[in-house]
Order: C-alpha cells, then structure tokens, then sequence
C-alpha cells in the first residue's frame, strides 16, 4: 500500500473495502468493482479469494466421518482421563471439606470464650482462644486459596 | 450442516435450550462422550473453513480431525480463560503449522512443484487448484496479524463487528488492518 494517503482517505478506503467485501461475501453475485485504482487492485484480490475459496462446508457424510473417527479417540482420551481427573477433583472437594469443618470448629470453639470473657479477658481464657483464631485463619486461608484456584 | 455461530452466540446456546460450551465441556469432563461430539458439531464449520483455507483440499479433512482430537485430549486442561472458540482457534493455527513443519518446512515445500501438487489434489479444476495453492502459499507468507483478519472475515465468515470484539479492536482498527492484510496479500500474490 502507498503510504501517501491522509488519514482520511485511509479511513475511507477502509470502510469501501469492509463494505465491498460484505456484499461479495452475502450477494451471490459478484459486486461492481470500485474506479479508485488502489481500491479496485484490492477489491479483485477479494474477489478472487470468494471465487477462489466459495463458501463450502464438509458434506454430511464427511461430518459423519470425521465425528466416527475422532468419537474413538474422544473415547480413548476420556478412559485415560478421567480417573486423572475425577481424582484431582475429589481431592479438592476433600480437603475443601475439612478446611470447611476446621473453620466451623474453631468458630464454635471461640465464639463462646469471646462473649464469656468480654470483659475479664484473662490468659487462661484466651489460650484457647488464640489457638481457635489460628486453627479459623488457617482454615480460611486453605478455603480462599481453593476458591481462588477454582476461579483461575 | 448448521450454520456457522459466533463465539458470542456459542456462549449463549443455553438461552435456546441446548447447553452452552462451558456446560458442554464439564459434561464432557465427567464422561460424556455426547457432549464432546456437540461441541465437535457446532464448531466443526469454522475449524473446518479455517482449515481448508490454509492446507491443499485433500488433507484437509485429517487436520481437520487432528484438530478435534488434540481438543479431546486437552479439554482436560483447558481452563476456559479464553472462549472455546478462541482456544480452537489457536489449536488450529498450532496444527496448521505443525502440518507444514511435517511435509518439510515451508521452505521444502516451495520447492515442490505446484504442477505435481495440484496433480495430487482431487479438484476437477486444475487452474481453480492451482490457484488455491497460490493463495494458501501467499497466506502463509503474510505477518500473523494480517493472516488472521483474512481468515476470520473470509474462512469462518465473521462480520468486522464480531472481528472488532474478538479481537479487542475498534472496528475503524480491525477495517484498517484488513484493508493493509488484503493490500499485502495482494503484492505477495503479485510477487508468486
């Protein structure tokens, strides 16, 4: 392409060939070709890939075919896989269930020592309480880095 | 054969009933032979036209088919950042390249000539024949860019609105970059 077109001609030039390659492609019949010369050199190589490549899909017995073919190795790729892969998955699930029980523990472990000991907050109370935050961080931490690895 | 479906309307299939990609892939992933062949046939006319636009006719149905069955394979893995249809896609182009690296490097294969290819081929017309290895030849030669717009308007039939949102383009950018792909494959063809 020259480079000696504004920005304006260049934005025109785009939208007539967007707009003749739309019509040869959803007209059966070939369009007129433009009287720009630089155009009408573009719009008869859009023309030729159309006549070149006309629209063509595989028949439906090719499609019967191929999905015959390619079924044997889906099957195959399912057998190898899936053991894999429901194994991963049930490993997930179960360590989400016991990061999920952890959490749940540990809360109904403090929840109690935090509303007993509002206001005489002694070291004995708060040892158990402190080791039930720590088991609760923990277990929601394990929980939000499964969640966030669910979400990649 | 059904008509061709963009990405976003393969995303919505479940509005008019049948699952969506995501839904088939989980089915798929818990054992379904079924779901992977509807995948297979809703995207089997945009792999295929893409396909057939890059590789001589006659090899086009096994790419074709490596296509689906390295999909099979990998839909394990697949993690669905992307559209399936853009994953296709990029294993298409991926199996393209791999066909040519197979038959000896695109510079090898210049060196066949285009008499003995279009022999080979099944094509009624040897001049339509030759024709289509000229082009599939100046595709190939063309920056990445410029081949995909090409292959997206043409080979799969994408109106430059749904090119523009694939791509993240504006459609005066996606328009632009056509006319200078097109202008391109024009001079390369020129130069064959």
């Amino acid at each position: 392409m020259k480079r000696h077109l504004n920005d304006r001609d260049g934005a025109r030039l785009d939208d007539q060939l967007a707009a003749f390659t739309d019509e040869v492609l959803t007209r059966a019949g070939p369009a007129g070709t433009s009287a720009h010369p630089e155009l009408e050199g573009m719009e008869q190589t859009v023309l030729r890939l159309h006549r070149t490549f006309p629209r063509f899909q595989p028949t439906q017995a090719a499609a019967a075919r191929m999905e015959s073919k390619i079924s044997v190795h889906a099957k195959d790729a399912l057998r190898k896989a899936s053991p894999r892969w429901h194994s991963q998955q049930s490993r997930r699930r179960l360590l989400f269930a016991f990061a999920a029980s952890l959490a749940a523990v540990s809360l109904l472990i403090i929840l109690p020592s935090l509303t007993s000991n509002m206001g005489s907050v002694t070291a004995a109370a708060l040892r158990p309480t402190y080791v039930g935050l720590a088991a609760a961080a923990v277990g929601g931490i394990v929980l939000l880095a499964l969640w966030l690895r669910g979400r990649k | 054969m059904s008509p061709r479906l963009s990405d976003m309307d393969r995303a919505a299939a479940s509005s008019d009933g049948t699952p969506d990609d995501a839904a088939l892939i989980r089915q798929y992933r818990d054992g379904s032979l079924e779901a992977f062949n509807m995948l297979y046939r809703r995207h089997l006319a945009s792999v295929f036209g893409r396909v057939r636009y890059m590789i001589p006719v006659e090899d086009a149905e096994d790419v074709t088919q490596e296509v689906f069955v390295a999909a099979a394979r990998s839909l394990f893995s697949f993690r669905g950042e992307a559209a399936l249809g853009t994953w296709l896609r990029s294993l298409t182009n991926h199996k393209i390249a791999e066909y040519y690296r197979r038959r000896g490097r695109t510079a090898e294969h210049h060196s066949i000539a285009l008499s003995e290819l279009t022999s080979r081929s099944k094509d009624d017309d040897p001049a339509a024949a030759e024709d289509r290895l000229l082009i599939q030849r100046a595709l190939r030669e063309l920056p990445a860019s410029y081949r995909e717009v090409i292959l997206l308007r043409f080979a799969e039939d994408l109106p430059f609105r749904e090119i523009s949102k694939l791509t993240g383009r504006n459609l005066e950018a996606v328009k632009s970059l056509f006319r200078r792909a097109v202008s391109a494959l024009r001079t390369q063809l020129e130069e064959e």
